[in-house]
């Protein structure tokens, strides 16, 4: 598979009346074309940052990228001017968020909101854009269509909304859908259709996809390969059967442990990891993790273990448990 | 400023600043807060500075606001006369110092009057509600139908002009405003516990008035009270030049302002001077507000 | 919706007859007559006051008074000015075409201004122009506008001799009086529109649109300021009272022949009649537009509809 999305060092803070806040410290990470990535954390541990710093949607101020790269295609996102970072937001990169519920604009019909895009980017009619929205409509499983282009937001539920966040995000047929969080705002079997949903139009229109989430237990069916973020770094990163299998990060082990598991088995697992993530907004010598970490030994208080293979497409960032080998990311920028 | 009212009689969308005022109680810490806030600082400083010269005004001037000498009229800034003399040869500076003390006078007692009128309403409004509450504020409303200084000239146009009628008229223009924020702060207060807990044992209406609710309900009117006293100089000034508040020869900045109207050519420094002293009073005490409302509205906060 | 404008209409008719009433009684209760004032101290003889007093109706008992003062204003008969002996109600609509001129042309600058300034300050907020914004609507609350529109003339007239000074023509007469009309307007809406906007750019739809490429002038307006402007809404209805309210010195400075300049004359002269249908009029004015604000709460935002349908 091709390397379309190639991130390194991707650095950024916001200023704030109590300090910086180092949100996204130094990540790196590559997306294949067609390929499914999860990017699993808590919240604050700089996933969503992350994600909004690639398209620059970070509010600035009081937000800022500091440094990095985010090679698209060869073009580097973080240093296209204003006017071509908007054509690559909705046309190359779609986005859906978290809340259905907040993301739409209540005061636009569901039509109007369908075809900015598409009008922005494809330079359609109104008419055409108005054609395709009923398509997309249809392609996301609303039912009766037709009669909805007209409606509110506020006439559809939370589900049928975020089905209506995915058409527009796909709308111009993007390379990359970034789906942070989609499912959390809603009901559990909704959770379900939704993810069937990206799956199935994955399959059926062949983009990337990012998939932001808290939740470990629903990338098993849906990523190729998952990365674990946590302040604001990458602790590790692998395909999902071997992250599942051999786990090299106590946080990822935590995660883990946090999953409910049908069989019941797993009686050592740790239904939460005790303690919390740590103040950004205090720059961090020792491993961030070291503070909640069972495994702690003294070298993870003086150091912050760097990100290094354990095999292959495998690589943690842990004295304990990680691996050994030389640094990811260092030797694949030319 | 205006308060976020309407004459339908129904509540905005969203709370005005009087509401939000009513919520923050505690007032050590916002007084703090106040002080760090450079805008409020600025108005506080403006205040003061008139404060003083407007109390000793020798400070600055030995001359009589009414001497009159009518072989030196409409002369420019001098080192004797340091804003100029007027069309009599009257001293600007100590007229427009005088002047500053009338306004503060006027704008106190009608703030005074108009406060504790609608703070006695709303109380009663807000405390009994029902049929009290309607008609009450029913006549408010009334009063809110006659926007800005409008109300004011109506209150003029039957008691005449003068000083004291100036008073009366922005005093009655304050009533609504202060009766409606006063209200909506008593219902939230007449429903707390220990307001429920005194009724509960047989406290009589003006017990648990005078007990709870007023001390309880005293804060916010007292605060939009400095708010209101922009308005209350600003609408003093404007019936003077009108010719329907305080005639001359009192050194009143409106009247005085409207009777060096017709010299702007030859003495502009007149219009200048009564223009800035209004102007920069009014900016004080809207600074002082904007800070305010910094302070009790950190949504807003700059 | 139509219930909803029923009801407000309903509330409305007590607001209007309680100034009546208030504006009746007030020029009545109070010392001082408007025959002795049409003929001064001088004139002695009493037969003469009392032919005219009962020639105007004055003599008779104050609720009769009342009732047909009410009666005649419904039908649009607010009786007769004693100092030009002409139906007020004919002098009232002619003032109150110029007046109207007036303020439509100072809201439109109020609320293009306002917007504006409100918009730019709350897109760049802790900016440059955030803090010129601030500065400018601190300014145009505490100058009182009858020094403004003095500084304005003094400025465009007397010195640079660019428009006029006053009185009515064409449209460059209405620039100077418009603005001054504006300024204390201008100052409110901007400080509104910008607290509202503020709330609304943080929201998540306004992330939303962003990341579908669209441009932020475009975001701004098509998607910030709409979710923003049901709070401008309610401040513009209420400053346009305001602002009608403030005619009565902008007319006085730039000798605008309208409604203020009038209701003044006519209170100094004590002709009850105008000053009744005058205050009446600006009232009735007032509560409309505050009818229509309500209603326009209703076509700008979708979410009530189903709401009052229910």
């Amino acid at each position: 598979m091709a390397r379309l999305l190639e991130v390194r060092d991707l650095t950024t803070c916001f200023h704030t009346p109590e300090g910086v806040v180092h949100a996204v410290n130094g990540v790196s990470f590559d997306l294949a074309e067609g390929e499914t990535l999860g990017i699993v954390g808590e919240s604050g541990s700089g996933k969503t940052v992350s994600m909004l710093s690639l398209l620059r949607l970070i509010p600035e101020p009081p937000g800022r990228i500091v440094r990095g790269q985010a090679l698209f295609q060869g073009k580097d996102l973080l240093k296209l001017d204003r006017e071509a970072i908007q054509k690559m937001r909705g046309s190359q990169v779609g986005f859906v968020f978290q809340d259905p519920m907040t993301s739409l604009n209540p005061l636009m019909r569901i039509g109007e909101q369908l075809s900015e895009p598409m009008l922005k980017h494809l330079r359609l009619t109104p008419r055409q854009a108005r054609n395709r929205s009923l398509e997309l409509l249809k392609l996301v499983g609303i039912p009766g269509a037709a009669h909805r282009l007209d409606d509110y937001p506020h006439q559809f539920s939370g589900g049928m909304r975020q089905r209506v966040m995915i058409a527009m995000a796909l709308s111009c047929e993007p390379k990359i859908l970034i789906a942070d969080e989609p499912t959390t705002a809603l009901d559990v079997t909704i959770q379900a259709q939704v993810v069937a949903l990206v799956k199935d139009l994955r399959r059926r229109l062949g983009m990337a996809v990012i998939w932001i989430t808290h939740d470990l237990g629903v990338l098993a069916g849906l990523a190729h390969r998952v990365v674990v973020m946590y302040a604001g770094s990458i602790v590790e990163q692998a395909p999902v059967r071997q992250l599942y299998k051999d786990p090299r990060h106590p946080y990822t082990l935590g995660l883990l442990g946090a999953l409910p598991r049908v069989d019941g088995q797993h009686a050592e697992r740790l239904a939460n990891i005790a303690g919390r993530p740590p103040d950004l907004l205090k720059p961090i010598i020792h491993c961030p993790f070291a503070p909640r970490c069972r495994f702690a030994i003294a070298r993870c208080w003086e150091t912050n273990p760097a990100l290094l293979p354990v095999s292959d497409a495998h690589q943690s960032a842990c004295w304990v448990l990680g691996g050994t080998g030389e640094p990811f990311g260092e030797t694949q920028v030319d | 400023m205006t308060a976020r009212v309407k004459a339908s009689g129904q509540p905005t969308a969203r709370p005005g600043l009087g509401a939000r005022l009513a919520e923050a109680t505690t007032g050590r810490q916002a007084l703090g807060r106040l002080l760090h806030n450079r805008m409020a600082l600025l108005g506080l400083i403006i205040i003061v500075v008139y404060v003083v010269l407007a109390a000793f005004p020798s400070i600055l001037t030995q001359h009589d606001p009414n001497v009159q000498n009518l072989a030196r009229t409409l002369e420019p800034p001098s080192a004797e006369y340091r804003l100029g003399t007027d069309e009599f040869g009257r001293d600007v500076l100590s007229r427009v110092l005088h002047g500053a003390r009338l306004s503060f006078t006027i704008a106190g007692l009608a703030v005074i009057l108009g406060g504790l009128s609608g703070f006695a309403i709303g109380l009663l409004a807000g405390y009994f509600g029902g049929a009290v509450d309607t008609v009450l504020m029913r006549l408010m409303d009334v009063l809110l139908a006659m926007p800005g200084i409008l109300l004011a000239i109506a209150v003029i146009a039957a008691l005449g002009a003068g000083i004291g009628n100036v008073i009366i008229a922005i005093g009655i223009y304050n009533i609504p405003q202060f009766a409606r924020l006063t209200r909506s702060t008593v219902l939230g207060v007449k429903t707390q516990d220990f307001v429920l807990a005194s009724r509960s044992i047989g406290s009589s209406a003006p017990e648990i008035l005078v007990r709870h609710i007023i001390p309880n309900a005293w804060g916010a009117p007292f605060v939009f009270a400095m708010l209101r006293f922009s308005t209350a100089i600003l609408t003093a000034s404007g019936l003077s030049f009108l010719g329907l508040g305080v005639s001359p020869p009192t050194p009143e900045w409106g009247a005085m302002l409207a009777a060096s109207r017709g010299y702007m050519r030859l003495a502009p420094h007149l219009v200048l001077a009564y223009g800035l002293a209004i102007s920069t009073l009014v900016l004080g005490f809207n600074a002082l507000g904007e800070g305010l409302r910094d302070v009790f509205d950190p949504r807003t906060a700059r | 919706m139509l219930r909803v404008i029923l009801s407000r209409l309903l509330q409305a008719i007590p607001v209007l007859f309680g100034v009546s009433l208030i504006v009746f009684l007030l020029l009545r209760l109070v010392p001082g007559d408007p025959v002795s004032t049409f003929y001064g101290f001088d004139v002695g003889r009493v037969e003469d006051l009392q032919a005219m007093r009962h020639q105007l109706g004055l003599d008779r008992p104050m609720l009769v008074q009342y009732v047909d003062f009410l009666a005649d204003a419904i039908q649009g008969d607010m009786g007769t000015s004693i100092k030009t002996r002409r139906p007020v109600a004919t002098e009232l609509v002619r003032y109150l075409t110029n007046t109207a001129q007036l303020a439509v042309a100072g809201m439109i600058f109020a609320v293009v201004g306002g917007i504006l300034l409100g918009l730019i300050a709350a897109a760049r907020r802790n900016s440059i122009w955030d803090n010129l914004s601030l500065a400018i609507s601190l300014a145009g609350i505490s100058l009182p506008i009858f020094w403004l529109g003095l500084m304005l003339v003094w400025i465009f007239a007397v010195q640079l001799s660019l428009l006029p000074s006053g009185g009515r023509g064409d449209w460059h007469n209405l620039i100077l009086p418009a603005i001054t009309l504006a300024a204390p307007s201008v100052a409110v809406i901007a400080r509104v529109t910008r607290a509202s906007l503020m709330e609304v750019i943080n929201q998540d739809f306004v992330r939303t649109a962003y990341s579908k490429g669209l441009s932020e002038a475009f975001v701004l307006l098509r998607h910030v300021l709409p979710n923003g402007l049901l709070p401008v809404i309610t401040v513009t209805g209420i400053q346009f009272g305001y602002l009608l309210a403030g005619t009565v010195l902008t007319e006085t400075v730039f000798a605008w022949p309208g409604l203020g300049r009038y209701l003044v004359d006519a209170i100094k002269f004590r002709d009850y009649p105008v000053v009744q249908g005058g205050v009446l009029v600006i009232a009735l004015i007032f509560v409309t537009i505050n009818l229509v604000v309500d209603v326009l709460y209703f076509l700008i935002d979708p979410r009530l509809h189903s709401e009052a349908a229910k």
